[in-house]
């Protein structure tokens, strides 16, 4: 079922923990030398920048070997409907020959995963003039990849191949697509508890990514099915709707539901010591601030972000005031599995990406505007 | 936690592990230890830059007004008071890499050092303290910033106060403006940006030696990496390239060697794109004395070869990298 040798894949997988392992100061070089040697992998790019400079290499190889291709077979009674087919076909075969010599999240065998299901997915549409049959297919091929070539990116596919299709079923065949927000978050509820149920299956150990991924998609899913400014862009797009008069049905709850869930996903990350979760709180809390502010400009940008500031600043001051003396659970101590120095670093150089206005930058700025005031800038946008 | 059970468990069966390794791992994960001391001091540097970037739109809406010097003079009373706190709970100065008891006043000083530099910036545009001498107040500004990051210890300070030294050249060295392309140039330019360069580099191999603030040598470097090299790349262009052409061939050995000695993957990478801009950029110098007509279709196919090959290079250089720097890391 899995096209790698699975002694290899585990072991691969086995020195990404002894890595983390030795960041965090558990174990000494010494120790992870001898593992690297003892243990044979897989032949994986762990640098994001090598990943993505294979990738593109990749993708030149697949388009060159593409283009030579229908230079010796092209000819005017070509069959142009099949042709996205043979191209995700070869791109298999080159895959599986890949996979043979052992290339695994290597960049190499990302292009070509990912440009023989584009092409699939492409041809079904461009045939059938019908999203269904993409979906469908997206469902298909995309867990067939994600399970042979444990395949993080075809597992999302697979799983938007599902939301694509309900949501495409209930808007196209039913009467009743208003209530798609609703089934949306059921499906995020479900996935829920299918990733509950196996993230820790004991067969499942290869696919660790994969269910980390599921994760977090289900957690956006969640989110965004509830995210006011989805759910009226959307019904004003497919149901033709018009709320520029009054507010859409339910508008209310769903203000509440876009603060409520990025809260609960903060608090429940809190107690289940969840980081990903705990960043997708806040990162999402933040989307729905930012929604808000998008219909409601309740004040002028500069004291909501002074405000804001100062909010935050006090929070911050006063959680830190509550967990400094925390020997254990929730801490302020220094993390043993994330590095700090990096954080100092990214900071020194996001500080000038700001605004801090030097005397000669308004200098040069007073001539056109010959004196005049700011005045009159007006309040409303987001920040 | 569990993935990290099942493989230190399984680590442990191949005996790659040792058995006093196996239990401190395990000791550290059943504390249940969560830190968020990252994230609370990133929200904390958050709700600085919110709070600035609002203070400094209010200044410059409230001009003309009778609200704006009472703003001004809250402005310095913050400013004060941040700097008051600073140093009551600083433990003075030190060469090395101190760091406060409670890490949150190293925000306090951020915050006092861009109010002060937005109150330098204000009153020069308002009140022309300094007359036409506009570079006077960014000197200044530059002053405290850069003090109080070698007083407190403080980067983004560091950072702060070297922009505003590039800024009284008429260079506005940000990433928005790398990004959006907009830096304003000319000949003149180039030269006053190549000197602070040098002067910048040699500060921080001077301060390396004498020992002080060894781990400011990140950020020093950095911005003399960008300023040279888009300096070189810029006097690449204009008629005197030659010269430019050893300064940047020069200045890229320079950084290549000090990227492996600091072990920083962020000026590595940028050493070679720059380096490899400033090349291309000396191939079609070449070409321009050259008659293109007679081997145009030549190009066409060398081309793509020529790509495929940096890439190659690009991605073998990296493994490079890796493999000296920190080998059993990747």
């Amino acid at each position: 079922m899995i096209a790698y040798n699975k002694t290899l894949l585990e072991n691969t997988f086995l020195v990404e923990e002894a890595i983390d392992l030795r960041k965090s100061g558990f174990i000494q070089n010494e120790n992870l030398n001898s593992i690297k040697q003892q243990l044979t992998t897989l032949k994986t790019s762990r640098n994001i920048f090598v990943r993505a400079g294979f990738f593109l290499l990749g993708v030149l190889l697949y388009l060159s070997i593409i283009g030579l291709l229908f230079l010796i077979i092209m000819n005017s009674s070509s069959d142009f409907e099949t042709i996205g087919f043979v191209v995700s076909i070869i791109g298999v075969a080159i895959l599986e020959l890949l996979c043979n010599q052992n290339f695994f999240r290597h960049g190499l065998d990302d292009a070509f995963i990912i440009g023989a299901q584009l092409s699939f997915y492409s041809t079904i549409v461009a045939d059938s003039d019908s999203p269904m049959g993409a979906f469908i297919s997206m469902i298909i091929i995309g867990l067939a990849f994600a399970i042979r070539y444990v395949n993080t990116l075809s597992f999302l596919i697979f799983l938007s191949g599902i939301v694509f299709l309900v949501s495409f079923l209930l808007i196209e065949n039913t009467e009743i697509s208003a209530i798609l927000p609703f089934v949306l978050v059921t499906i995020a509820i479900g996935f829920y508890y299918i990733h509950q149920k196996f993230k820790d299956h004991q067969k499942l150990y290869l696919y660790e990514d994969l269910s980390e991924w599921f994760f977090i998609y289900t957690l956006f899913l969640g989110y965004v099915s509830v995210n006011y400014f989805v759910v009226r862009t959307l019904s004003e797009e497919l149901l033709s709707a018009d709320y520029s008069k009054t507010d859409m049905p339910f508008g209310w709850m769903f203000y509440i539901l876009m603060f409520v869930v990025p809260l609960a996903y903060i608090l429940y990350s809190l107690k289940t010591k969840n980081r990903t979760m705990l960043y997708i709180g806040g990162l999402t809390f933040a989307l729905s601030i930012a929604t808000f502010r998008y219909y409601h400009s309740v004040l002028p940008a500069e004291w909501a972000l002074i405000l804001s500031g100062l909010g935050i600043f006090a929070f911050v001051y006063f959680v830190i005031q509550k967990i400094k003396t925390n020997e254990t659970g929730i801490t302020f101590q220094h993390d043993r599995t994330n590095d700090t120095a990096m954080l100092n670093n990214i900071e020194a150089i996001i500080v000038n990406s700001q605004d801090i206005k030097h005397a000669e930058e308004t200098q040069q700025s007073t001539m056109p505007f010959g004196g005049g005031g700011f005045s009159g800038g007006g309040a409303g946008g987001s920040f | 936690m569990d993935t990290t059970n099942r493989n230190v468990q399984k680590l442990l069966d191949k005996e790659l592990l040792t058995k006093e390794q196996e239990v401190g791992i395990r000791n550290y994960f059943s504390q249940g230890i969560f830190s968020l001391r990252n994230e609370l001091l990133f929200l904390m540097y958050l709700s600085v830059l919110l709070f600035t970037s609002g203070v400094g739109i209010l200044i410059y809406k409230n001009i003309d007004t009778i609200g704006h010097s009472i703003i001004l003079l809250l402005m310095l009373v913050l400013t004060a008071v941040c700097f008051f706190f600073s140093f009551k709970e600083s433990k003075g100065f030190s060469k090395t890499d101190i760091d406060f008891e409670n890490p949150v006043y190293n925000y306090l000083v951020l915050l006092a050092v861009i109010l002060s530099c937005s109150f330098m910036g204000y009153i020069q545009f308002q009140y022309a303290v300094f007359g036409n001498y506009f570079e006077i107040s960014i000197y200044i500004s530059a002053f405290i910033a850069l003090a109080s990051a070698y007083y407190f210890n403080n980067k983004s300070a560091l950072s702060i106060g070297i922009t505003a030294l590039v800024t009284s050249l008429g260079i506005s060295l940000t990433p928005r403006t790398l990004i959006n392309n907009d830096i304003y140039w000319n000949e003149t330019l180039s030269y006053y940006g190549l000197i602070l360069g040098l002067l910048i580099v040699l500060w921080s191999i001077y301060s390396k030696n004498i020992g002080l603030k060894k781990h400011f040598d990140l950020v020093l470097l950095t911005f003399a990496l960008h300023l040279i090299s888009i300096c070189c790349i810029a006097g690449l262009i204009n008629d005197i390239w030659v010269l430019f052409l050893f300064l940047m061939a020069g200045s890229s050995y320079f950084f290549y060697q000090k990227s492996f000695e600091i072990q920083a993957i962020s000026i590595y990478i940028f050493t070679l794109l720059y380096g490899f801009i400033g090349f291309n950029i000396f191939i079609v110098r070449l070409l321009e004395h050259t008659d293109f007509e007679d081997f145009w279709e030549l190009f066409i196919i060398i081309l793509p070869v020529y790509f495929i090959t940096s890439i190659v290079l690009f991605v073998k250089a990296i493994k490079n990298f890796n493999k000296k720097t920190n080998d059993s890391l990747q």
